[in-house]
């Protein structure tokens, strides 16, 4: 390998590594992870989600992934369609049951009606094409992410209602005597 | 011989495992615990029964959950192994025993 591919090698994983080191600080930026068997596809997604604000982790394969969506909280999942171990389709369903909020995105190069009706029903997000454009990604990613924080959001504030309801309820309950 | 469990740990432990109902819906069972039920956060510790009475009185058996983030984060705070007790008092209880 030339030294020039060497040397750009090293300064995007020194890059990542100062990005990561900050990300470990900002917990509130949301959590990305990358799947895909081509080391070049998620290295480079990875780098430019990390110069997005993202933070990143990525897997080469479905056990990978479910051993890490096991161990992290991940807000969004990007999978390629076709992994060494597993479909696409299927890893999906199985981060449905790690973590059931995670947003998830296929992403394939053989694009088809088969493809896109098989990621529908185990309730992809997104569905996307490679090669992958990156403005079209980003784009996605936050718009989804929108969505994901509004959605929490708006649980939060019903549990915000029901904790003060049920407050006010006990303490009706306690003043009539009808508490056990 | 195992270390004494301090308050500081038993609240950190606690505040941890709410923040699974999320930041404004924990801040909002603290304010009414203090407000309505003048169960004010630093007295948690020396009165875990009645917190988890009380806690259990908002959520049912919701509360099962919680208690069992509770006991798993006091695990991993403590590095103790936590699997014999069957509720995060006992545990608490438990650990100070030993200590």
């Amino acid at each position: 390998m030339p030294d020039s591919y060497l040397r750009l090698a090293n300064l995007i994983i020194f890059l990542r590594l100062i990005i990561k080191s900050r990300c470990h600080y900002i917990s509130q930026k949301a959590r990305i992870l990358v799947i895909d068997d081509d080391s070049s596809i998620r290295e480079t997604l990875a780098m430019a989600l990390e110069l997005e604000g993202f933070c990143v982790d990525v897997a080469e394969n479905g056990k990978g992934a479910i051993e890490k969506s096991y161990a992290n909280f991940y807000n969004l999942a990007l999978v390629d369609w076709r992994l060494p171990d597993i479909e696409g389709t299927k890893l999906i369903g199985k981060l449905k049951e790690t973590t059931p909020k995670m947003v998830k995105i296929m992403l394939t190069g053989y694009p088809s009606m088969d493809n896109a009706i098989a990621a529908v029903n185990e309730r992809a997000d997104a569905f996307l094409l490679k090669p992958v454009d990156f403005e079209v990604i980003i784009d996605k990613i936050r718009e989804l992410l929108k969505q994901q924080e509004q959605a929490q959001t708006f649980t939060e504030s019903l549990m915000v209602n029901y904790i003060e309801t049920r407050a006010k309820k006990l303490l009706r309950e306690e003043k009539t005597g009808q508490l056990p | 011989m195992v270390q004494p469990i301090n308050d500081g740990v038993i609240l950190e432990v606690i505040d941890k495992g709410l923040s699974a109902i999320g930041t404004n819906a924990k801040q909002a069972l603290w304010n009414c615990l203090e407000k309505d039920f003048e169960f004010y956060q630093n007295k948690v510790p020396e009165n875990l029964e009645a917190f988890q009475d009380a806690l259990k009185g908002f959520f049912g058996l919701g509360y099962n959950f919680l208690d069992a983030l509770f006991r798993q984060y006091l695990g991993e705070a403590t590095g103790e192994d936590l699997q014999g007790y069957k509720t995060f008092s006992d545990c608490v209880r438990g650990l100070r025993k030993k200590a």
